[in-house]
């Protein structure tokens, strides 16, 4: 089967340099200990049970029997300490709690922590995947991060760079029958013209962030749609300076009343899910006492006369020049009826990151976009992106109770308890409306009708399992 | 001659030092942090400022700039080009993978325009006026002003996807598999020969109509020689000076220029090393490029000049 693909792979074989749209590549042939989905709840992989122990500090982790790596070495205990201590020596910001790991026995091991961390199995999901040791230690770091060597259904065949990254059938794999595929090809190619063109061609099976425009076409010839929210993309201000407009509850609120997100989903082909807190309803973690602040203009004029702005005021959005112009253009035009002149910079990515990264005093009374990952656990969204600790455009002023909010729900053992702590976060970000959520992007991939029982997106926005794929003739 | 090359390859060497330094500080100068790029390479990265500072000391950027330069160039008098900051190997991989793909389509798409392009101008010049010149002008005119990635694409929409004939993008070596190398390479071949074959086109038939005229050519129709002898030993030599010129620009557009050629077929060379490396800010891949392509264009510019000087043995180099 091939797919194609809008990005290159960069690394994708030595997981601790595996980034998040590299995993779309690694994850054919390398896999996690426990894999989350949208219950919330891990799943075993190559790890089959846990325990939390009494006091919170550890975890043991039973792991799976008689699974190979693609090398024929096997997977054990030893190999899955080798791979999260490359973690743990590392620089990523990941399992910050685990102090070490310990090797009971051959299928045992035990992950030390200084405190009890919710998320430490969530992190296990999202990061960690595990590489044969043998085969980095043979051929070391760099050649790892393009060969990956793993227990997945799928063994490494090839890789040229930018162009395609082919896997066969792993024979040994630890699911006996599976998979039914020969192989998965992931080509990966640059201009949507081309990507469309290969697939109309025959030339590939599926193609990967299908712009939105294309849908309709595709699916009245009969392909079938994949669909996933991906991120979750917000408008907020410099209101970290108490001299800006945006420094102004009423104003961020006004915003959010002026802007009409259902008119952004039918520009984005109804893919573009309105969004109205921190996350979206499907989530157990949604918030159903919280109203939404939906378009409605009257009470976004009125709170700007309430916020001492009658008659509007100027300002500037920066935003990444590849991100939907479009879309903010039709924000700039719904702001301009309630009297905010909102004057457009488009900027190349790396003045956006400085936005992003940077400590602060770039935005200057101006206001600027997040792009933030969707997370099933709420909690490691918000710990990762919302709070002042995480570094994070340092221009939005946060709620102050948030980061010990979030310290307080990470100590939480009891995940119902956590999520009622999560959304009572959702609602103060709501309540100070902080940041301005428009919609939900999705991640939009197209299959030929022939292929069948793929599983995109179940656990992550860049999973894909073809473990149980086939394509008919 | 010998010394004229020599002064010719020292000028060429202070030039390559000079573009060297220009690249390195412009693409400092230009706003963003090739590590922040790397590790927010898309929207779904989890990232801490510890692991920006982390990779920030481990390719060097926290060094004095002097100091960044001279690591390079001592690297590079060793046959080091650095470590490309975005990508998981060396520059010189990077670059030994990517120019055999750009050399092999530049050059059969250079030999193309010539094949092609020199003798379509010397019929439309030989047959002034008539139908065969008119076409040909029609011709050369198109291709001259088709943009070349909508050349590109309607090639694959005719060819690729609706005839089936043809493969629609990648690359394959020829030792790997020639007749799909072939297939593969028959698009963007084309696409790229397109302009510098209307030019040359053009060219030889501007400067054929221009030598014809002269006495020498009067004088050897007049001897009774035949058209071929008339043309080839006698008019063409001397038309070849601007052609030649020509030629030497489009080498340097076809091995600098195939951005668009291999984004649109997906053929992974030097001018989308380049691109991608100048959108990611990746200073060793800029630099490690840009000092290749400054050597490719300046042996060519001397090439140029030296088969000048078998064209027209007057022509003297001292």
């Amino acid at each position: 089967m091939k797919l194609v693909f809008d990005k290159p792979a960069s690394a994708f074989g030595y997981p601790p340099t595996i980034r998040a749209a590299d995993t779309e590549y690694a994850c054919q042939a390398l896999q996690g200990l426990v894999k989350i989905g949208p219950t919330v709840e891990p799943e075993p992989v190559l790890a089959t049970s846990w325990e939390l122990a009494p006091d919170g500090k550890s975890y043991i982790l039973h792991l799976r029997k008689g699974v190979k790596f693609h090398d024929g070495t096997d997977f054990n205990a030893q190999a899955a300490k080798y791979n999260i201590d490359l973690f743990l020596e590392s620089a990523r910001a990941v399992l910050e709690n685990i102090t070490s790991v310990d090797v009971l026995d051959d299928y045992t091991i035990r992950l030390n922590a200084s405190e009890f961390s919710a998320l430490t199995l969530y992190e296990l999901s999202q990061d960690i995947r595990i590489a044969s040791p043998a085969a980095i230690e043979k051929n070391g770091k760099e050649w790892a991060e393009t060969h990956p060597v793993g227990t997945g259904p799928f063994k490494f065949a090839s890789y040229e760079r930018n162009v395609s990254l082919k896997y066969v059938r792993f024979d040994d794999y630890w699911e006996k029958g599976l998979p039914y595929l020969d192989g998965v090809e992931c080509l990966m190619i640059k201009d949507p013209m081309t990507r469309l063109a290969s697939l109309k061609a025959g030339e590939a099976q599926g193609i990967y962030n299908v712009p939105h425009e294309h849908i309709k076409m595709l699916l009245g010839e009969g392909y079938n749609l994949v669909r996933h929210a991906a991120v979750t993309v917000g408008l907020f201000g410099d209101s970290v300076n108490p001299g800006s407009p945006f420094a102004n509850k009423k104003v961020r609120m006004a915003i959010e009343y002026a802007i009409n997100k259902d008119a952004i989903n039918e520009m984005g082909s109804g893919y573009y899910t309105p969004m109205y807190q921190v996350t979206t309803e499907d989530s157990p973690f949604y918030n159903p006492e919280i109203s939404p602040r939906k378009y409605d203009p009257e009470k976004a004029k009125q709170l700007l006369i309430e916020a001492g702005y009658p008659d509007g005021f100027e300002t500037k959005l920066t935003y990444l020049s590849v991100h939907w112009p479009e879309m903010w253009q039709l924000v700039q035009s719904y702001l301009a009826k309630v009297g905010i002149d909102m004057e457009m910079e488009p900027v190349d990515r790396p003045a956006y990151l400085l936005i992003r990264f940077g400590g602060g005093g770039v935005l200057k009374n101006s206001c600027s976009h997040i792009v933030m990952p969707m997370a099933y656990d709420t909690l490691y969204q918000i710990k990762s992106f919302l709070t002042e600790s995480s570094g994070h455009c340092a221009d939005m002023a946060r709620p102050p109770q948030i980061d010990p909010m979030v310290e307080e729900a990470l100590k939480m053992k009891d995940p119902e308890v956590r999520k009622e702590k999560v959304k009572e976060m959702a609602k103060i970000f709501y309540d100070d409306a902080s940041r301005i959520p428009l919609y939900a992007e999705p991640r939009l991939v197209i299959m030929d009708k022939s292929v069948h029982d793929y599983d995109f997106f179940t656990y992550g926005p860049t999973v894909s399992f073809f473990t149980n794929a086939w394509i008919s003739k | 001659m010998t010394t004229y090359i020599v002064r010719r390859l020292i000028q060429a060497g202070i030039v390559i030092v000079l573009v060297t330094i220009f690249v390195f500080l412009l693409m400092r100068l230009l706003p963003g942090d090739p590590v922040l790029m790397y590790v927010a390479a898309d929207d779904l990265a989890v990232t801490s400022p510890k692991e920006i500072a982390a990779l920030r000391h481990q390719f060097g950027l926290d060094k004095p700039l002097t100091m960044q330069y001279f690591d390079w160039v001592g690297g590079v008098l060793h046959g080091d080009l650095g470590q490309s900051i975005f990508l998981s190997s060396t520059v010189a991989q990077e670059i030994a993978r990517a120019l055999p793909k750009t050399f092999h389509v530049g050059v059969i798409a250079f030999l193309l325009s010539l094949i092609v392009g020199i003798p379509m101008g010397i019929i439309a010049a030989v047959r002034r006026g008539g139908w065969l010149d008119t076409l040909i002008t029609v011709l050369a005119n198109i291709g001259i002003t088709a943009p070349i990635f909508w050349a590109g694409i309607m090639l694959i929409l005719v060819f690729g996807v609706y005839l089936g004939w043809l493969p629609i993008q990648g690359y394959t070596s020829p030792f790997d598999d020639f007749r799909l190398s072939t297939m593969k390479l028959i698009m963007p071949v084309i696409c790229l020969a397109l302009f510098p074959l209307a030019a040359n086109a053009r060219q030889t038939r501007s400067a054929m109509l221009e030598v014809v005229r002269q006495d020498y050519i009067r004088t050897a129709w007049s001897k009774g020689l035949t058209e071929s002898t008339v043309i080839m030993r006698h008019a063409l030599k001397n038309a070849f000076i601007p052609v030649v010129t020509l030629a030497g620009i489009h080498i340097r557009v076809i091995f600098g220029g195939q951005v668009l050629i291999e984004t649109v077929f997906n053929i992974s060379g030097m001018g989308r090393l380049a691109v991608e490396g100048l959108q990611n800010h990746d200073y060793p891949i800029v630099q490690g490029v840009i000092l290749v392509i400054a050597v490719v264009v300046t042996l060519s510019n001397l090439l140029t000049d030296l088969f000048y000087g078998w064209l027209d043995p007057t022509i003297r180099y001292g």
